[in-house]
């Protein structure tokens, strides 16, 4: 099988600092890989990088098997950012946020077909959210908003799920729901590559850990418990952080 | 022609108002129409993307393109709109290398343009009058080809607007997620820029250089305080900016005041409105 993403020797610099240096990574057909590391140890560049959104300095992207130069087929690719914590001026609602999920699967312009109105109607009942398609996204609760983020992403079916530590702020109740939601899809055949402060409650799920300090992969493998400790006491360097999967001040970062 | 002549008085004799019977109304109502109608359809991507003083720094740039047309003698209206897509893709360019922060970026544009303007003015000797007219709008001495300028574009953007408005949807809400969907978000945004700039063009025909942003601005933002979802704004918008429209012009004319000024006027009360309608809302 071709691997999802295959990462060699992955560097970015963002004028003088090295943001991420040659990093090796692969994430395979349905693995659950969770990416873990201290604030600042380039997690989100990491992620960049691999949907192309942050172009490298140095290294070789594949993905899918293309070079990414090449890559076309960003419908198998389902992103879900850090929480748009800015607001938009205009409003919008839960569905047009989700179609708008649908636009690398479907044609760009006039009105969204019969095919995109069901994938959108899927993927909001994935994320139970069904019943408030007609609601403004901003006046949703933080768990909520969350929800419809993770809805636009598989509303363009993707193969491959890539979530920007997506519970950040959201509390442990919807925290619990939100890791039985990524379990069912994984276990959909979906693969899944999530960013996250430490392990907390989707250790269960994950196939992987790979943690970044300073830019490096310093480890790659099974997900130890002690990783709930927290990196940071293996690597004085890193910037001390509550080993924690939420983060209670919340805030993007 | 003659087809479209016969529509066109057969329109005027049916209104039972005694402005229709005036030429140079019937041009004013239709000029500020279509303007009214295409304005918002392109003015709310820039709300969205909060770049609403977007308009007013084109308005600006296209201040140096008028007085260009008077120094070299060509047609103001085809200089500011050149100046004006000039100018929109600068601050485009300067956005996106985030290099310069969007507000410094206006800063430049914005006061670049009113020295240009003012320079080239004082060189080509013309005078104050003329100048006031393109700063406030001279909507009353619209012409037959304005209205056939205003015509086009208006086809052309709102066309754009309508077809390609899940991408500039998506664009406009987030940058990034449309950018990994696929979407070359470069040229989505050079097109938002251009399209900004011709609509700028003909809309200062209405409203003159300072008040153009007003119009692309302030129907969204009147309407997005009561909507629910961007569809219901964009219509809502689109309908308030038409109405805002034809009853500036025809205020304008019973109580002997700039038809522009009277046009901005009347969505500033429309936003008042729409302010206290939404907080009554929200305390019943």
């Amino acid at each position: 099988m071709t691997p999802h993403f295959h990462l060699s020797g992955g560097t970015v610099k963002f004028g003088a600092t090295m943001a991420l240096r040659n990093v090796h990574f692969h994430l395979d057909a349905g693995e659950f890989v969770v990416l873990l590391g201290a604030n600042g140890s380039g997690k989100t560049t990491m992620v960049k990088a691999l949907l192309g959104l942050t172009p490298l300095s140095k290294g070789r992207l594949d993905v899918f098997g293309t070079p990414l130069k090449r890559f076309r087929d960003w419908g198998r690719i389902g992103y879900v950012p850090q929480r748009a914590s800015a607001a938009s001026g205009v409003p919008a609602s839960v569905y047009e946020v989700v179609l708008a999920g649908r636009l690398a699967r479907s044609r760009k312009w006039g009105p969204h077909t019969k095919d995109d109105a069901r994938a959108v109607g899927e993927a909001l009942e994935l994320v139970d959210m069904a019943d408030k398609h007609g609601e403004p996204v901003e006046t949703l609760s933080g768990g909520q908003q969350q929800r419809v983020l993770i809805a636009r992403a598989l509303a363009g079916e993707p193969d491959v799920l890539v979530l920007d530590e997506p519970v950040t702020g959201v509390d442990l109740e919807h925290q619990e729901s939100f890791a039985a939601t990524l379990g069912e899809l994984n276990r959909g055949g979906r693969s899944v590559l999530l960013v996250a402060h430490a392990l907390g409650v989707i250790e269960p799920l994950v196939s992987r850990a790979v943690v970044l300090t300073q830019g490096e992969v310093n480890y790659d493998g099974k997900p130890l418990r002690e990783l709930h400790d927290s990196h940071v006491h293996h690597h004085p360097h890193s910037v001390e952080e509550p080993p924690r999967f939420s983060h209670p001040a919340g805030g993007p970062r | 022609m003659d087809v479209f002549a016969n529509v066109w008085n057969g329109f005027w004799n049916a209104c039972p108002f005694e402005f229709c019977r005036w030429d140079f109304m019937q041009r004013a109502l239709v000029a500020a129409a279509l303007v009214g109608v295409t304005a918002p359809a392109i003015g709310i991507f820039l709300v969205q993307r909060r770049l609403s003083l977007m308009g007013d720094g084109i308005g600006h740039v296209a201040f140096t393109g008028i007085a260009a047309g008077f120094l070299f003698g060509t047609l103001p209206l085809v200089t500011a709109i050149i100046a004006a897509v000039l100018g929109a893709l600068a601050i485009e360019l300067m956005r996106a290398r985030g290099r310069t922060e969007g507000d410094v970026a206006l800063a430049v544009v914005f006061y670049g343009g009113i020295a240009g303007g003012a320079l080239l003015m004082g060189l080509s000797g013309t005078s104050n009058t003329n100048i006031l007219t393109y700063l406030f709008g001279y909507l009353l001495s619209v012409t037959p080809t304005d209205i056939l300028a205003a015509l086009g574009i208006s086809i052309v953007v709102l066309g754009a607007a309508t077809l390609l408005r899940r991408v500039l949807f998506a664009v406009s809400y987030d940058e990034e997620v449309a950018r990994a969907s696929g979407v070359s978000v470069r040229a989505v945004n050079l097109l938002v820029a251009v399209a900004a700039a011709i609509t700028v063009g003909v809309t200062m025909r209405v409203v003159g250089i300072l008040l153009v942003s007003g119009m692309l601005v302030l129907p969204v933002a009147a309407v997005q305080q009561v909507t629910r979802s961007f569809n219901a704004t964009f219509v809502g918008s689109l309908a308030l900016g038409l109405l805002i429209s034809i009853a500036g012009v025809v205020t304008s004319y019973y109580v002997d005041a700039p038809p522009g000024a009277t046009i901005v006027m009347g969505a500033i009360v429309a936003f008042v409105l729409a302010s206290v309608f939404a907080r009554a809302r929200a305390v019943v």
